[in-house]
């Protein structure tokens, strides 16, 4: 099982903290998974012009590639003004349009608002939705006053992280069999 | 020499065609008839509104093409094949159900027995009244013994019997 967890903001903290956690947790909970973070704080994507994500170079095609590969994603994403920041709509207009299929994906949020709380579900998962990704139905919101100092200080929060890692692997370990079931029926 | 335009599933790049009057190809990767018959059928009414007479301009259809013993085999052998392909060139593979559906007498898809697949391109004459069909076979690493043995068949059974309900048309 292939997990990509990742930061799609560009700049700020707070949605790699978070994410940084949910590694760490994948990490040391699932041992036999093969994580990796991207962080695009790190990475130097060029904007979608309508190619095949194999054609891009560089960065773009790490990035696009990793995520294709996948089992699972786990998303992290901030809100900006009102919505996903356009980082990660980029990301979404690299890939091919069904890129999701057969992958489960979780969001974590970082807002500076609780009155961000339907941007995710009004804006982010329409398009995971369109893309076919398996989206778990909870999401871990956090607000700025959940961190201190570069750090979760909410221990709430690191439970329900520690819940959403743990979701996302049992979904992704059970998808494959409800797959095998339904082509088992094809032919 | 005659330029064909090439055109895939929706209707506007069908309806592009007809406006230049230019003969058109339509790509039918997998999908029911009747979604590639309103392309088929805007290609034509986009010919008329351009001051084209319909009848003048022929429309090719292109699509995958297996015969084996029955549907079922034909859907197991062709599928990694396809899928292998499809993946290289797109990066994503072909959905298994997308492809299962191919077998279905209105699917686009020539996927069966050869009387299966007789059934099929006389159904999708009917529907488009076209003037040429492309088979692509070899694809995704389609081993060469497949693609002979499906020539024959084309050869002996699934082209005379073809012809002979064209002919009288």
């Amino acid at each position: 099982m292939k997990v990509v967890t990742l930061s799609s903001a560009t700049i700020g903290s707070k949605t790699a903290i978070a994410i940084q956690k949910a590694t760490d947790y994948l990490k040391l909970k699932f041992t036999e998974i093969e994580v990796e973070m991207i962080d695009l704080r790190e990475k130097d994507l060029v904007f979608s012009d309508g190619r095949n994500y194999l054609e891009y170079t560089g960065d773009t095609l790490e990035v696009a590639s990793k995520l294709m590969q996948a089992d699972a994603i786990i998303l992290g994403t901030p809100i900006f003004q009102a919505s996903i920041p356009g980082s990660l709509k980029n990301i979404f207009d690299l890939l091919p349009e069904k890129a999701l299929r057969d992958k489960v994906v979780s969001i974590v949020v970082t807002a500076g608002s609780s009155k961000h709380y339907l941007v995710p579900e009004m804006q982010l998962k329409p398009i995971l939705s369109y893309m076919k990704a398996q989206v778990l139905p909870e999401i871990v919101f956090i607000e700025g006053q959940d961190f201190n100092r570069q750090e979760i200080e909410n221990i709430d929060i690191h439970f329900r992280l520690e819940k959403l890692v743990e979701d996302t692997v049992l979904m992704t370990e059970v998808y494959p069999e409800f797959k095998r079931k339904q082509e088992a029926l094809l032919f | 020499m005659p330029i064909w335009r090439a055109v895939g599933g929706p209707a506007e790049s069908a309806i592009k065609a007809g406006r230049q009057g230019v003969p058109m190809a339509i790509a039918m990767l997998g999908g029911p008839v009747s979604i590639f018959k309103r392309s088929v059928m805007a290609y034509r009414e986009s010919l008329a509104i351009n001051g084209y007479n319909p009848d003048d301009f022929p429309v090719a259809t292109t699509g995958l093409f297996y015969a084996a013993k029955d549907s079922q085999t034909a859907l197991r052998e062709f599928y990694p094949y396809v899928n292998k392909g499809i993946e290289i060139a797109n990066g994503t593979g072909f959905n298994k159900r997308l492809f299962a559906n191919g077998a279905h007498p209105k699917d686009v898809m020539a996927i069966g027995s050869p009387q299966q697949i007789i059934e099929k391109i006389l159904y999708q004459y009917e529907e488009f009244g076209h003037q040429r069909y492309m088979a692509q076979i070899d694809f995704g690493g389609l081993p060469f013994k497949k693609v002979m043995e499906n020539i024959e068949m084309i050869g002996t059974t699934i082209l005379p019997a073809v012809k002979k309900y064209t002919k009288e048309q």
